[in-house]
């Protein structure tokens, strides 16, 4: 009998369970036809769509009526009930914010199209069907067609979106960040700078290419452990052979004055000499340590400290008569009159 | 960098941003992105005893000094200023040692960028301190003037000023800009319709001590032939002697959603990238060549899985010397959540250039857990391949928390461990904090 009361408790309890309607986010019912129809016009009841004040790059208008506007008309008793309008009366709500992280102006839009609503909108006035409350949005594809196809092949995005971040690789493959990026942006940065603007700042690029190197970006960024920084963990320690074992990375950013400035205070600059960071044998030619075999296999890295000293590093043993030998490669020509080039007098004294 | 300078390039900004007024309309539609960073390290300094004169430094004695540098950096990015017309850019550091290690140099800042842009219609104008994209290999830093003109897809820009180094900042003896009267101008005029073709040439000069030290012409390229195909190409020429100084060639090709498939050809003639008023610039060197290909296969959005592969060959040319053959093995994996709350990442690279072979290997993680605490942990190594044990190879791990404050802040702190060729073994201590802030949403 016990058991039998408790079969039945739980089978009311189910019942109860399957007769709850599931709870469904609250919609409005509306048409546009009848009210078109009625000779209501766009503004009367979107009355934001005009308002500068309430418009604006950045505000979230999406220009819908308050239920005040609705009850301004619909006086009756009969449609002052919720569920006149609402889908779940039992728990009427507003509209559910939306922010489309778009920089659009309603007022401006309005004051050009002369009040065309439907020029964008699309608002069919034989739409008489009382159904869920649908926004007809503009697509892309309507902005583009109708006024901003410029833009669009200009890749301008930033015209209209505040942000491209929700959208899917896919989505965005004109402008895709592909597998090593890092590595290959710059030729895509100096086909069309212009393209890097539309999403980042310049000053997203000066962090990297305009160098202040009070701190490496990795030490700003510490939770981007996914980025490929340049100066990422230790590379103090590597960077000789880093910059060894990629062709003009350092230069590309670092002048003579980044390098000269840690060694001399370190203690490793400062040219051929006792407080030198250049190993034993550095001036045997026959030494497998011979600067001249280092100096042919990365000439940047002897550029890196000494494209300003070289005239007093190098010269005084590889000029004219200075009995080191010609430093030229096999066939040079400098591609200019050596008599006349202050960079050629350094060395060749006689004109020939 | 000397005070007028920094006058001219105050004055520059300010005559930018003096127009910075609701528009006309009424309606303000600037926006303006500011970032604060401050870093605050306790870090050895290692300089080098000359105990023996003699020895080479791998061999001398290191000597650690101790630094606290406080640094802290300023951005500030605004746009559709002056009813649209105006955007203006600031970029500027300052750091001082407080352990005060050299009373002559405690302190050093810099402005890194400052510039400000007018345009209306096609027309633009700009001044100040920038980074110029196009120019000389990654760019040009510059105090100067450009303008620029838009007909449709085609552009053309003209800058002149003088070119800027950053002053150093690691403190105990910041180094100041280029000495002496330097200049540098030049054009470019491109093409560009995103999605099919944006091409580019460029012819710019940089003057420096009496001498044309840099010719550059440019030729760039980017062919979208379809929304799965990219084409690059780029090249780089030495106008004083008619040389190639760089070259790349690329291909893109995804054939699938999953999968993308890449080949390049890169070409590097170091000497030609030294300015020519450095008698280095006409010394024998190696000129580097490498042709590469990768693939990447993302089974879903959470995954990217990347192989690369490149063989190398460094020769002078005309030498009878036998060339130098080296390659370049990377693989990495890169995990990240749909919600980007979670990230991960294990790399592994091999390079070797002929003469010192070395493998790069990286272990590192982000999560993101209760009231948006984000936690970090990095561990890697870098391995000399001929002797694993010797005091080539490094090994590198930090571990990292960063929570959020408000109102903008952000307030985190790192301690890294570090076992180098200068450092047998040491711990280092990092707090940062930022502040973001943003009226009109923007770019990033």
């Amino acid at each position: 009998m016990r058991a039998a009361s408790v079969l039945l408790l739980l089978a009311l309890a189910g019942c109860h369970r399957a007769e709850a309607p599931p709870v469904r986010a609250d919609g409005i019912r509306f048409a546009h036809g009848p009210h078109l129809r009625a000779g209501a016009t766009c503004p009367q009841c979107h009355e934001r769509v005009v308002d500068p004040a309430a418009d604006g790059a950045r505000a979230r208008n999406l220009a819908l009526p308050s239920e005040a506007v609705c009850q301004g008309c619909h006086t009756a008793p009969a449609q002052r009930e919720c569920g006149y309008c609402h889908t779940e009366p039992r728990s009427p709500r507003t509209y559910a914010p939306r922010d489309r992280e778009l920089t659009f102006s309603h007022a401006s839009h309005v004051a050009r199209e002369r009040g065309g609503c439907v020029s964008c909108h699309a608002v069919r006035a034989d739409t008489s069907t009382v159904r869920p409350f649908e926004p007809e949005i503009p697509s892309m594809d309507t902005c583009a067609s109708r006024c901003h196809g410029e833009a669009m092949r200009a890749m301008n995005c930033s015209l209209c979106h505040k942000s491209l971040e929700r959208y899917s690789m896919s989505e965005l493959s004109l402008v895709r960040h592909g597998p090593n990026f890092a590595r290959r942006h710059g030729a895509e940065a100096r086909a069309s700078g212009g393209l890097c603007t539309q999403c980042h700042e310049p000053n997203y690029c000066a962090r990297c290419h305009s160098p202040s190197a009070g701190a490496p970006l990795a030490d700003l960024e510490p939770m981007s452990v996914a980025r490929d920084f340049v100066h990422r963990g230790d590379f103090q320690a590597r960077h000789a052979d880093e910059a060894r074992l990629s062709q003009n990375t350092c230069t590309r950013c670092h002048a003579v004055e980044t390098c000269d400035g840690c060694h001399r205070t370190s203690g490793v600059g400062g040219g051929v000499g006792p407080r030198a960071a250049h190993p034993v044998g550095w001036l045997d030619p026959h030494s497998p340590r011979s600067h001249a075999r280092e100096g042919r296999r990365n000439i940047l890295a002897c550029a890196s400290c000494h494209e300003s000293d070289a005239a007093q590093t190098c010269a005084p043993c590889h000029r004219e008569g200075g009995g080191a030998g010609n430093p030229h490669p096999p066939g040079f020509a400098a591609g200019f009159d050596r008599t006349q080039h202050a960079v050629c007098l350094v060395c060749h004294t006689h004109a020939p | 960098m000397n005070a007028p300078r920094v006058l001219v390039l105050a004055a520059a900004l300010y005559a930018g941003t003096a127009g910075a007024q609701p528009a006309a309309d009424g309606r303000d539609h600037a926006q303006v992105r500011v970032r604060i960073d401050t870093v605050f390290r306790g870090v050895p300094r290692y300089v080098l005893a000359s105990a023996d004169p003699q020895a080479s430094a791998a061999d001398r004695y290191w000597r650690a000094v101790t630094l606290a540098p406080l640094m802290a950096r300023a951005t500030l990015d605004a746009h559709d200023l002056a009813g649209g017309h105006v955007e203006a850019h600031l970029n500027a550091w300052g750091a001082v040692d407080l352990a005060v290690v050299d009373p002559r140099a405690v302190g050093a800042g810099d402005l890194a960028v400052a510039w400000a842009r007018y345009a209306s219609g096609p027309w633009a104008v700009w001044a100040g301190r920038r980074f110029v994209a196009w120019g000389p290999p990654g760019g040009l830093h510059v105090d100067g003037v450009g303008a620029e003109a838009r007909a449709g897809a085609f552009s053309v820009e003209v800058m002149i000023g003088r070119p800027v180094t950053p002053a150093y900042g690691a403190l105990v003896g910041a180094q100041g800009s280029f000495d002496g009267v330097t200049a540098s101008g030049g054009a470019r005029v491109a093409w560009s319709r995103p999605g099919l073709l944006m091409a580019s040439a460029s012819y710019v000069e940089r003057w420096a001590q009496g001498v044309a030290g840099v010719r550059a012409v440019s030729l760039d390229a980017l062919l979208t032939p379809s929304d799965r195909l990219d084409v690059r190409g780029s090249v780089q020429l030495d106008a004083t002697g008619a040389d190639v100084s760089q070259a790349s060639a690329d291909v893109d090709w995804m054939p699938a959603s999953w999968a993308t498939v890449a080949a390049g050809y890169a070409h590097v003639d170091p000497s030609k990238l030294i300015p020519r008023w450095s008698i280095l610039s006409v010394f024998a060197t190696d000129v580097f060549d490498e042709a590469r290909a990768s693939f990447v296969w993302r089974p879903s959005r959470v995954v990217s899985l990347r192989v690369e592969g490149a063989g190398q060959r460094y020769a002078t040319p005309g030498s009878s010397d036998d060339p130098r053959w080296g390659h370049r093995v990377e693989g990495s994996l890169r995990l990240t959540s749909r919600d980007r709350r979670r990230q991960g990442t294990l790399s592994a690279s091999r390079r070797d250039d002929g003469v010192r072979p070395l493998t790069l290997v990286r272990v590192a993680g982000m999560w993101t857990v209760a009231r948006d605490i984000g936690l970090a942990l990095e561990v890697a190594a870098a391995l000399d391949d001929d002797d694993p044990s010797s005091a080539r190879t490094s090994l590198y791990t930090r571990g990292s928390v960063e929570v959020p404050l408000g109102a903008g802040w952000r307030a985190g702190a790192s301690i890294d461990g570090v076992r180098s060729p200068i450092a047998t073994a040491e711990v280092r201590a990092m707090a940062h904090a930022s502040w973001a802030f943003e009226l009109g949403g923007g770019r990033r």
